[in-house]
């Protein structure tokens, strides 16, 4: 009774964005990947902080943060794709060429996404306790210093910002 | 209060240092490609001509000064990069009193009627002092990038430790000619397939449009607009021309010399868009001989 629901749910969560095959798929795959915890009697667990109190996560942590983070990326290819075809050979172009993960010229030319999703995954980490990341960051700083970090934040989404034109998902709506 | 003065210190501070690959909305570039700044120091030099040319590169690249200097006529070119409507009437406040033209000749590119002017407001902005007008023209353009340079280039403009800037007046394969023009090295095109395009005025651009010509007017000064010879290939992509011709037709007196020359791809054009010098020739004799007929000249 509880997969069965859940599948639902989720089946419908991704037909309501749209009446197209991706969005059933990506709602499928969310679906699929609660399984395991379901059927295990796991899923209300692990709904604790990960790490807490502490710098960094265990290796098995973050192998495990590794992974849904993936697995949540791959979902989104269906629904951001404009069909199931574009979808698929999106995550085939992926794979064709693993030796292009090893050349430092890819990671070069997005240099500059590397360095600032690493400055917010860090951001993140530290304030992952918290409704809002920086919610208690420099609470106990001098108030110039917090104010010029979150100016310093402001600064970085003024600087770095998509600025093209990128019609937002649910403007389809 | 301290946000704001704090995001502006961090934006010098940052566009000084940083690489071009760290600033991707922040785009200060003085002695762009296509000679402003050299023009813009250049029009100092000018007042009291007969003919102001306008526009985009078709303009710079389009009117040579020295054409219409052998038939006697003082011109000054005032085009740049993609200059849409929105930068020239910032520059024709700047200019135009000392100028002082008899006649303004404005190309009217369908392009620059469609485009948001960010790419020709960077360039201004960075290669003339800023004033209220530049204020003017990022509000209406209304672009992150345009903000934060304009920001920059007002303080680059009070603490600038390059005030003996020159840019060289060759570069690449362009020459700079006194007066705005500027020549590329004798260059063919050859003809490629382009996609149809529809023309689509964008209101902002029409006002601005307007908003030049109602200024024009005030100083009783003539004005035709001519739409510069493109590659014919690339003229014939545009799906609704006649209806860009009677709007413009509407305006003022309008030539688009694209039906009145028979210019051919290869040999009049170094690229879809750009007379080569032969192609220049041929327009800008067949100008002087329609502003003579015209009377307009004198």
């Amino acid at each position: 009774m509880k997969v069965r629901n859940t599948f639902i749910i989720f089946i419908v969560s991704g037909f309501w964005h749209g009446a197209n095959w991706t969005f059933i798929i990506w709602g499928l795959l969310n679906a699929i990947y609660f399984l395991p915890l379901l059927l295990t009697n796991n899923n209300r667990n692990n709904l604790a902080v990960v790490a807490k109190d502490k710098y960094l996560p265990t290796p098995k942590e973050f192998f495990l943060i590794l992974i849904t983070f993936s697995m949540t990326v791959l979902s989104w290819v269906f629904f951001r794709a404009e069909n199931v075809e574009h979808a698929l050979q999106y995550i085939l172009d992926i794979f064709k060429d693993p030796q292009s993960f090893y050349t430092m010229a890819i990671y070069y030319n997005y240099r500059t996404i590397i360095l600032l999703i690493l400055f917010f995954i860090i951001l993140e980490w530290f304030g992952r306790e918290n409704q809002y990341a920086i919610e208690k960051i420099g609470l106990k700083w001098k108030w110039y210093f917090r104010w010029f970090f979150y100016s310093f934040i402001v600064f970085l989404i003024g600087m770095f910002m998509q600025t093209a034109e990128t019609p937002f998902i649910y403007f389809q709506f | 209060m301290f946000s704001a003065v704090t995001y502006i210190i961090i934006l010098f501070i940052w566009g000084t240092f940083m690489p071009s690959y760290l600033t991707p909305n922040l785009n200060y570039v003085k002695g762009s490609y296509g000679h402003t700044y050299t023009r813009l120091q250049d029009v100092k030099d000018y007042e009291n001509i007969d003919i102001l040319f306008l526009g985009s590169s078709h303009t710079y690249r389009g009117f040579d000064n020295r054409i219409f200097n052998a038939s006697g006529l003082k011109t000054f070119n005032l085009g740049s990069s993609a200059q849409t409507p929105l930068q020239t009437i910032t520059l024709l406040k700047r200019h135009l009193t000392r100028l002082s033209p008899k006649l303004v000749i404005y190309d009217v590119y369908p392009n620059t009627f469609m485009g948001d002017g960010v790419e020709s407001s960077l360039d201004i902005i960075s290669n003339e002092k800023n004033d209220l007008n530049s204020v003017k023209m990022a509000l209406s353009v209304n672009h992150l990038k345009v903000y934060n340079t304009l920001i920059y280039a007002f303080l680059r403009d009070i603490f600038d430790w390059r005030k003996n800037f020159k840019e060289s007046l060759v570069k690449g394969d362009d020459n700079y000619v006194k007066g705005g023009f500027v020549e590329k090295e004798l260059a063919y095109y050859k003809t490629k397939t382009l996609l149809r395009k529809e023309i689509k005025f964008d209101s902002t651009q029409l006002d601005a449009f307007n908003e030049c010509l109602r200024l024009l007017e005030k100083n009783k000064i003539s004005v035709i607009l001519v739409y510069v010879p493109i590659a014919p290939s690339n003229y014939s992509r545009y799906t609704n021309i006649r209806e860009f011709d009677s709007v413009m037709s509407a305006h003022m007196k309008y030539f688009n010399f694209n039906e009145k020359l028979i210019l051919n791809d290869s040999l009049h054009f170094y690229d879809p868009d750009h007379l080569n010098q032969n192609g220049v020739k041929l327009f800008n004799n067949k100008l002087i001989e329609i502003l003579n007929e015209e009377k307009f000249n004198r």
